[in-house]
């Protein structure tokens, strides 16, 4: 249906959300235009062709999104009737992770994915209920694949993950592989590089970090703070005299920048760490 | 010399769009019988062209329609016969671009798409980083909450019908009248196309109003709440509703529309290609969601207050990008923009109660709470948000993390001689390095979400943070004002101005190196 057709009552709602939506949420003459014209649409259809499997699951998923959870139920069990049950799985592995029978969805999703094994909402799905049946073995695998997979992520995505797995079983090398999963995809980004050398130096692994930190390098265009932070792990391995010279490139690159705060926290943290190479 | 915009754009639009005449640029185009298929005669003006990433040397020219490739060629040649044309590749949702490369910094160039070419198909090359323009000044446009146009309602309901239009105008105007400066670049604030940010409203808010802009400059933006669509709300007595804006989600895949409640990728990441790789400068970001880039002598930040704001965890990650992003940046200017603003008393209130009971707006408090400290410690100039449908502009803030009533202006605001906030134009201009602390730890906050309709809703324009507007006839801290931001950065100072409708400047901020 084009909005132009919709209701006046329609156009008052979308208006007040322009405006703000605790008065939309308030408004006594709300309706649910959007779900009605649809389930209307979808009524008409059903009665036009009553054995389409598809049609079924469409309004059994509509009906379950507005809390008719008896008739959605009714409406997958006769979808499951009229072809391939599998189609019906995911919608349906919703409706029950929805109405929290974790049971059954992750059932649901199961059937799913074996008959739709690159189905990346059941994929995420499957990961929810895993993780919310305190499954995190398994909601790891899972969001693991669904990042490998998905065509969208973003860094936050990958250091989320990276960050249970520290929280839940302290597996430094499982979060490093989810770290590196993510910059591989989306490229070196300090968001990631630096989490992975935070862990690497958890695992006493100075090195390793070093050599992560010179991966930002082009990145961070090598500003004052990336070379003092080398300039620490550098004096972390006892490489003194390598430090050195990233303290003295920072002190001339500082002179010419802003007056910063972050830029005179800076020149704090080169006298301290000109302390501890002279101690 | 670089090409002047036309005062009368949108008249020129129409007809190039109709097809209904020619101007004689591309009569005596056609003429010449192009050898590469760089121009075709009566070749039509994709349904949507756009212009995005230019660079000192690179520029993308995208669009949707069945040309399938791009010709380019400096404004000095002659884009017959001496272009260079490219294959265009497909991109989501049935878009397509080219990417040109090793373009000369600072310098015109005109173009073709599927033999399509008019006077507006037209761009300059950004300045090698960190240098001027030749013009001196890197000229920027900066509108918020201008989606109205894409507003179905019954006739005559609507007050501001038209109204992103006459802004876009009242830009125009201003500027034919102020050196008729040529576009930099244009940044969105978000909530761009109403009501739900689909891809049919982008068309009609954006592509269809600003098409002649949009073929001469590049187009940055950021994600506001509406651009996600809305979500079903479940209310005791009233059932399931539909709140377009209101989805509080952090996965761009979990857009949904009034029309189509089905889960899917938010149009906006499928409409635009923005930097991941630190493409113009600044540092990668890894996602579309959030960016940076330098054009000339300014650093520009998007951040996402709609989606990554919402998760506790990839804020953290976004905090941690631009503190690496801002402690690598040396431009002279920086100039942050995002949905959500820290400091508002317009249509939605930036204090902590109202802010949380709204639900939506809890990126309010973490934007103001995590960020403003990240900006004013790394040397932000200026920062935009929209999502209130007014505009407010700050005096020279620091330290103002609270509600409005903590703000103390000795505390958080650079002062005048006599003690009172300093205003920001005039005797009063602000300097980059403080008057007050002896350091560049000053930022001016500013909302401008009034490019396409104006609403107060329940605020009053009197967050004290906010600059008192010497043209609000009930002085205010802002204005209830339909309008625009022009920004003017040259070497030694960069000046804002906000434009209403009528081409006037109503209010002006100064900051000077």
């Amino acid at each position: 249906m084009i909005r132009s057709l919709l209701s006046a009552k329609a156009i008052a709602i979308t208006w007040l959300a322009l405006a703000a939506l605790v008065p939309l949420i308030a408004a006594p003459v709300l309706a649910h235009p959007g779900a009605e014209d649809q389930l209307h649409h979808l009524n008409q259809q059903i009665t036009q062709h009553p054995n389409q499997q598809k049609l079924f699951i469409k309004r059994g998923a509509l009906l379950s999104r507005l809390g008719q959870y008896n008739k959605a139920q009714a409406d997958f069990a006769r979808a499951q009737s009229l072809g391939t049950p599998e189609r019906v799985m995911f919608e349906l592995g919703v409706h029950y992770y929805r109405t929290q029978q974790l049971v059954q969805a992750k059932s649901s999703f199961d059937r799913s994915l074996q008959h739709f094994p690159n189905y990346l909402p059941a994929l995420e799905y499957r990961a929810k209920v895993h993780r919310d049946t305190g499954n995190y073995a398994s909601a790891l695998q899972d969001f693991t694949a669904f990042l490998a997979l998905s065509p969208y992520s973003n860094p936050g995505q990958f250091l989320s993950v990276a960050k249970m797995i520290i929280q839940e079983e302290s597996n430094i090398e499982a979060a490093l592989l989810i770290i590196d999963q993510g910059m591989e995809r989306l490229g070196v980004t300090p968001q990631l590089q630096n989490y992975a050398i935070s862990l690497e130096l958890k695992a006493n692994r100075t090195d390793a970090a070093i050599e992560r930190h010179q991966l930002l390098a082009p990145s961070a265009r090598v500003s004052p703070g990336w070379q003092l932070t080398m300039a620490r792990l550098l004096i972390s391995a006892k490489r003194s005299e390598e430090a050195k010279a990233h303290i003295e490139q920072a002190k001339i690159q500082l002179v010419t920048l802003k007056k910063t705060p972050a830029n005179q926290a800076l020149e704090q943290q080169i006298q301290q760490l000109e302390l501890m190479i002279a101690s | 010399m670089r090409n002047k915009i036309p005062a009368t754009l949108g008249a020129v639009i129409l007809l190039t769009v109709s097809g209904c005449e020619k101007d004689g640029e591309q009569q005596e185009a056609a003429a010449t019988a192009p050898t590469q298929a760089a121009v075709i005669a009566d070749a039509e003006r994709p349904a949507r062209l756009f212009l995005q990433q230019i660079s000192s040397n690179s520029a993308i020219i995208k669009w949707r329609g069945s040309a399938d490739q791009a010709c380019i060629a400096k404004a000095s040649d002659n884009l017959s016969s001496q272009a260079q044309c490219l294959p265009a590749h497909d991109t989501e949702s049935n878009h397509r671009e080219v990417r040109f490369a090793k373009l000369t910094p600072d310098t015109q160039y005109h173009y073709s798409v599927g033999g399509f070419t008019d006077r507006t198909t037209r761009f300059h090359t950004a300045p090698e980083s960190g240098q001027l323009p030749a013009d001196g000044n890197t000229h920027i446009w900066i509108i918020g909450d201008s989606g109205s146009t894409s507003y179905e309602h019954p006739k005559d309901t609507f007050p501001f019908a038209g109204k992103s239009k006459a802004v876009m105008d009242g830009y125009l105007h201003y500027n034919s009248t102020h050196n008729n400066e040529p576009l930099d670049l244009f940044l969105m604030l978000g909530d761009n196309a109403y009501v739900d940010g689909t891809d049919d409203q982008w068309q009609k808010a954006v592509f269809e109003i600003y098409t002649g802009l949009l073929s001469q400059a590049p187009l940055w933006p950021t994600i506001g709440n509406h651009e996600m669509g809305g979500v079903d709300f479940d209310i005791p007595e009233q059932g399931i509703i539909f709140g377009s804006g209101g989805s509080t989600s952090a996965d761009p895949n979990s857009y949904m529309s009034m029309d189509n409640r089905v889960p899917s990728r938010v149009p906006y990441l499928d409409i635009f290609t923005l930097p991941t790789k630190a493409e113009l400068g600044g540092v990668p970001s890894g996602t579309e969601q959030y960016y940076s880039f330098n054009y000339g002598n300014v650093h520009i930040v998007s951040l996402d207050s709609q989606l990554s704001a919402r998760d506790e965890g990839q804020r953290a990650a976004m905090k941690e990008w631009l503190i690496a992003d801002l402690s690598s940046n040396n431009q002279h200017w920086t100039l942050v923009i995002f949905h959500h603003p820290p400091y508002s008393k317009s249509s939605h209130d930036s204090d902590t109660e109202p802010s949380m009971e709204m639900g939506i707006d809890q990126p309010i408090i973490s934007m103001r709470q995590e960020f403003t400290p990240v900006f004013e410690d790394y040397g932000v100039d200026l920062v935009y948000s929209g999502h209130s449908h007014a505009y407010e502009r700050s005096y020279y803030l620091n330290g103002h993390r609270g509600d409005a009533i903590t703000f103390d202006a000795a505390k958080h605001a650079e002062l005048n001689p006599a003690g009172e906030p300093a205003i920001g134009y005039g005797d009063e201009a602000y300097s980059q390095v403080s008057v007050g602390s002896q350091r560049d730890d000053k930022v001016v906050y500013s909302v401008a979400g009034s490019s396409g309709f104006v609403n107060l809703g329940e605020g009053k324009l009197d967050h004290p943070a906010h600059s008192v507007q010497k043209n609000d006839p009930q002085g205010r801290h802002g204005l209830e004002e339909m309008g625009s931001v022009v920004v003017d950065a040259g070497a030694t100072e960069l000046t804002a101005r906000f434009i209403n409708e009528k081409g006037q400047v109503l209010d002006t901020v100064t900051i000077v190196r």
